[in-house]
């Protein structure tokens, strides 16, 4: 769990982070991690049956534990969700091109993904295919490349994903819609929409 | 194509998808005019727009007890899905049929995906070892079973059609014998599963269908157990925190994960027919406070069938908001409240609570036995759940409430020696028989309604006692405290009013006996909540004594009350001025060893430490430990409320070690010497509660905190400062685990009491309102803070009562 130095590190980062300073976020990210992992575990470890945990959740309080008690605007808890977004998606795509990689002869297969976050992943899709997709459709629409981030990723709703990008929730929505008829096709024409080996 | 020709594509569709479907072939005339690459791009695009609908329909991250959506017509072996049944803790179950009969529904049970471990597909295995040795016309038969392509385990069995056994019995507005009768047929099953070794462990109406034909079928053994012999070929399978339950239906053994047996299941047959004959469960676990839910199931004693069904209740269930009032209950019943109570009271009642035994081997010894009570019952035969109660009370009765029967009748005899005339004495003493008698026969150790009813009894002896006043004014007082002594306020009030009274008219002249019944009044109103009213009694006694020029230390509980009630009231000047003229006068006429200057020492200190100074508190209360020690031994629980204090100005002093050891230490005795039950113990619970929730221990302190709230709401007015403390702490508990929704209510409610009890500057109110300015800091929404913020700047008030 974050000690009070990491507490405010996070902090720190983060206040960096959005004035544009890009390298906080490779920082920010192994102690978001971390963090995530103890809290996922804290849950798992503690029985509480019928007790459902959302994704959304999870952040929610990795955000509280990091920040502690210092005083959060909205924005910045939003823009937190948005880091973190970003660092899931990073993980997710590294590992699975990492077992692509393992599969064909490179080296010895990475521990599954579940188990270096602690939190079940479900994922029927070929990241790597969804991962170059993406950067594709951010190139000339990245607004909609950034929702799906967002919401995918990060586990965020549409009215969170509406405050990061200062947009309606409801354009959210559509862009949304966009953005996964887009990608669907994407990955449909090179033949890589299927799932990924179960872990 | 070109980035900028991507982006014209995406923006036609984008356009279009926000159009209505009628008017969208209209649009795209428009909006691509001849450009008939584009549109044609566009139409391929729009034909995705289902298919979309299902990419990527959750997060990366799933969701921790969520299951992937199952479209229909997916393939499970040979069969075809036709419907989602319901989910469980494993997987879900599926309605089916196979690929070559369409006509026959199967339910196939499937693994979750993420779930493929060992232990899970054990299980299973298990399972279908189990059904495969149950063949009855009441068990949901095994037919088949298989492995999916992607390696999941599954089976296949006979699909029930029919209701839940609750929701049947609602629906065909069942007479209570007609519940009774099915209830009885439900035995049957299980029986014979018990029989052939095997315990059912999650029954619950989900799992008890009856079918069209009313029969029951008894569904589900994916969590049953295998007794004995067979079990180490298995593995013991209760254990380990993979096991699944449903924890409405749960038995005290299996939350404490002791041993599973068929008593667990006879457990659950007794919370059923609660549930069937009542509309609910014997504890309402939706109505239940985070973490309280383990110790409702092994502490709490159910309410009597009866009684339960003239209560209105809301709770919030798995259903949603769910409301019980008496005509609601009986309306699929008996058709009336009182015809329903009065079929309910006695034999059902027995039967229902004896299922429900918290110990395992004081239930009924088989479900045939609880089935044959029933009969029994339903044929108008003594059952046996009510055979020896009046023995097995007084036994038990008498080691229980010996103190009270003790105080009673240490009153009546008393009374009876002084009384002159010898036919009067005889008549003394066998209405005081009576009243301990009526005590001794109506009390029930397992039931706390009971103690009441015994308590009535003895006060309608008491009207009727009516020859001597003394006697009669000092039993009021005596059942007045006893009455305080089991928490209820109301009631000692009233008797300790009655006593006042009878004295007042009788024996106006003894002003000593008046200031003490007026004192005792006073207590009654500082126990309620009303320290104006308190102080005014108190007051008036102290006033009495000073008058008769009593220097005696006997007025010193009368001076100590008032003081309390200053404290409570946050004059914390006069309170302590107060404690301290009891001290000197103690000291002056006892000596310093006495243990009452233990008493005064610690009263002081509890009020410096209200006005925030632990380091000067900390010494009076270590004195009062060596004098308590001394006089009473170290395991007295007078020792243990000052080990309580000092943990907390310890704590004060940001020494958490040193406080959590003396937390315990107090516990350990108070636990001991009051009964886990008890408000002082449920009070250093709280302060140990608070202190783990500040190390940041938040499974432990929900488990005290939540506790301790149970406690403290049965055993203290709701409008007690104790009350809003604790349910403060639990909104601060909530809030340490990010729960903002839930801890909201609880800091808003708890403060609020603490603020009309115990005033703003009061110590624990002025924590409480910190706790809120904390959690609207850290939600983001500061401007809910804003009047918190305004009460923390204001001066503390006049402190009342220092004007006559």
């Amino acid at each position: 769990m974050a000690g009070a130095n990491s507490r405010r590190e996070v902090t720190q980062l983060l206040d960096a982070w959005s004035a544009g300073d890009g390298r906080a976020l490779d920082q920010l990210m192994p102690l978001v991690i971390g963090d995530l992992r103890a809290l996922a575990r804290g849950y798992l470890g503690r029985e509480s049956p019928g007790h459902t945990l959302e994704p959304t959740a999870l952040v929610h309080e990795a955000y509280l534990k990091l920040a502690g008690r210092r005083k959060v605007r909205l924005e910045s808890r939003v823009q937190f969700f948005a880091v973190l977004a970003q660092t899931m998606r990073r993980i997710l795509v590294d590992h699975a091109r990492r077992k692509r990689a393992a599969r064909h002869g490179g080296g010895a297969p990475p521990v599954p993904i579940e188990e270096a976050l602690g939190l079940p992943v479900e994922v029927d899709v070929d990241l790597v295919a969804l991962d170059d997709s993406l950067k594709g459709l951010a190139t000339f629409a990245p607004r909609q490349a950034e929702a799906v981030q967002l919401s995918y990723f990060g586990g965020l709703t549409f009215e969170e994903i509406a405050l990061v990008q200062e947009v309606s929730p409801a354009t959210v929505k559509r862009d949304l819609k966009t953005a996964k008829i887009w990608l669907l096709r994407e990955l449909r024409r090179e033949g890589r929409l299927g799932g990924e080996d179960p872990a | 194509m070109t980035a900028t020709r991507q982006q014209q594509v995406l923006e036609v569709l984008d356009a279009t998808l926000a159009s209505p479907p009628m008017e969208r072939s209209e649009f795209l005339d428009q909006a691509c005019g001849d450009d008939e690459e584009l549109r044609r791009e566009v139409e391929s695009l729009l034909e995705l727009e289902d298919d979309a609908d299902e990419f990527l329909p959750r997060p990366a991250m799933a969701s921790l007890t969520d299951t992937q959506p199952l479209e229909k017509g997916l393939r499970i072996g040979p069969y075809r899905v036709v419907e989602l049944l319901g989910r469980g803790g494993m997987g879900a179950v599926y309605r089916a049929t196979r690929q070559d009969d369409f006509e026959k529904d199967v339910a196939i049970k499937l693994v979750q995906r993420d779930l493929i471990k060992e232990a899970v597909v054990r299980r299973f295995l298990n399972e279908r070892q189990i059904l495969a040795r149950l063949e009855h016309p009441s068990i949901a038969q095994l037919l088949d079973g298989g492995t999916t392509e992607d390696g999941r385990p599954y089976l296949v069995m006979e699909y029930v059609h029919g209701e839940p056994i609750d929701e049947y019995c609602d629906d065909h507005a069942l007479s209570v014998r007609q519940r009774l009768k099915l209830f009885v047929k439900v035995c049957s099953p299980l029986a014979f599963a018990h029989r052939n070794l095997v315990v059912h462990r999650d029954l619950k109406p989900g799992n008890i269908l009856i079918t069209d034909e009313g029969e029951p079928k008894l569904l589900d053994f994916g969590i049953a157990k295998l007794l004995a012999s067979e079990e180490a070929m298995l593995g013991d399978l209760t254990q380990g925190s993979e096991q699944p339950m449903t924890p409405r239906y749960a038995s005290p053994e299996q939350v404490k994960r002791q041993p599973i047996t068929t008593a667990s299941d006879i457990h659950a047959l007794g919370s059923l027919l609660y549930k069937l004959l009542t509309g609910r469960l014997p504890c309402e676990l939706e109505s239940c406070r985070f973490g309280e839910i383990p110790w409702r199931i092994c502490e709490q004693e159910p309410t009597r069938p009866s009684v339960a069904v003239g209560r209105e209740e809301k709770a919030k269930t798995t259903a949603g908001m769910r409301h019980w009032t008496p005509e609601s209950v009986s309306r699929t019943r008996e058709g009336d409240p009182k015809r329903l109570r009065r079929r309910l009271a006695g034999d059902v009642d027995a039967i229902v609570l004896k299922a429900l035994r918290k110990e395992p081997h004081r239930r009924y010894g088989s479900v045939e036995q609880l089935a044959a009570d029933i009969q029994r019952h339903l044929d108008g035969l003594p059952v046996e759940a009510r055979r020896g109660t009046t023995l097995y009370r007084a036994g038990k009765l008498l080691r229980r409430y010996r103190w009270t029967v003790a105080a009673v009748l240490t009153v009546l005899l008393a009374a009876g020696v002084f009384l002159v005339r010898e036919r009067q004495r005889i008549e003394t003493e066998r209405r005081s028989l009576q009243v301990l008698r009526g005590l001794v026969n109506t009390l029930d150790p397992d039931r706390r309604d009971d103690l009441t009813e015994a308590l009535e009894n003895a006060r309608r002896e008491l009207e009727v006692l009516d020859a001597d006043p003394d006697l009669r004014s000092e039993l009021a007082a005596t059942l007045g405290r006893i009455y305080l002594k089991h928490g209820d306020t109301e009631q000692a009030h009233e008797l300790w009013s009655e006593s006042l009274e009878i004295w007042r008219q009788q024996r106006p002249n003894d002003l000593s006996g008046l200031a003490a019944r007026i004192n005792n009044v006073g207590v009654s109103y500082l126990h309620q909540g009303d320290y104006a009213t308190a102080e005014k009694h108190l007051r008036e006694a102290l006033k009495l004594r000073d008058e008769l020029g009593d220097e005696s230390p006997d007025i010193v509980p009368n001076m100590n009350n008032l003081a309390t009630t200053l404290l409570y009231r946050g004059a914390y000047t006069e309170a302590e001025e107060l404690y301290r003229r009891g001290l000197n006068l103690r000291i002056r006429t006892l000596g310093r060893e006495d243990p009452t200057v233990a008493s005064s020492l610690r009263s002081l200190a509890t009020v410096i430490f209200a006005r925030g100074d632990p380091v000067a508190a900390e010494p009076l209360l270590r004195e009062a430990f060596q004098i308590r020690v001394a006089a009473f031994g170290d395991r007295h629980s007078e020792v243990a409320a000052v080990l309580d204090l000092l943990g907390s100005v310890r704590f004060a002093q940001g020494d958490p070690l040193e406080a959590e050891d003396l937390y315990d230490e107090a516990l350990r005795i108070r636990r001991k010497r009051l009964g886990d039950d008890s408000s002082a113990v449920a009070w250093t619970e709280r302060n140990l509660g608070v202190l783990l929730l500040a190390e940041g221990d938040l499974a432990s302190a929900s488990v005290l905190l939540s506790r301790a709230s149970s406690i403290l709401l049965r055993t203290k007015p709701l409008t007690d400062w104790r009350n809003g403390a604790v349910t403060s702490d639990l909104g601060a508990l909530y809030k340490a685990a990010g729960r903002f929704v839930e801890a909201e209510p609880c800091l808003l409610e708890g403060y609020l009491v603490l603020h009309d009890a115990r005033g703003e500057q009061a110590i624990y109110t002025r924590e409480a309102r910190r706790r809120i300015l904390e959690l609207y800091e850290a939600w983001g929404r500061p401007e809910m803070a804003a009047p918190f913020r305004m009460l923390a700047q204001q001066k503390e008030r006049a402190a009342p009562g220092s004007s006559p």
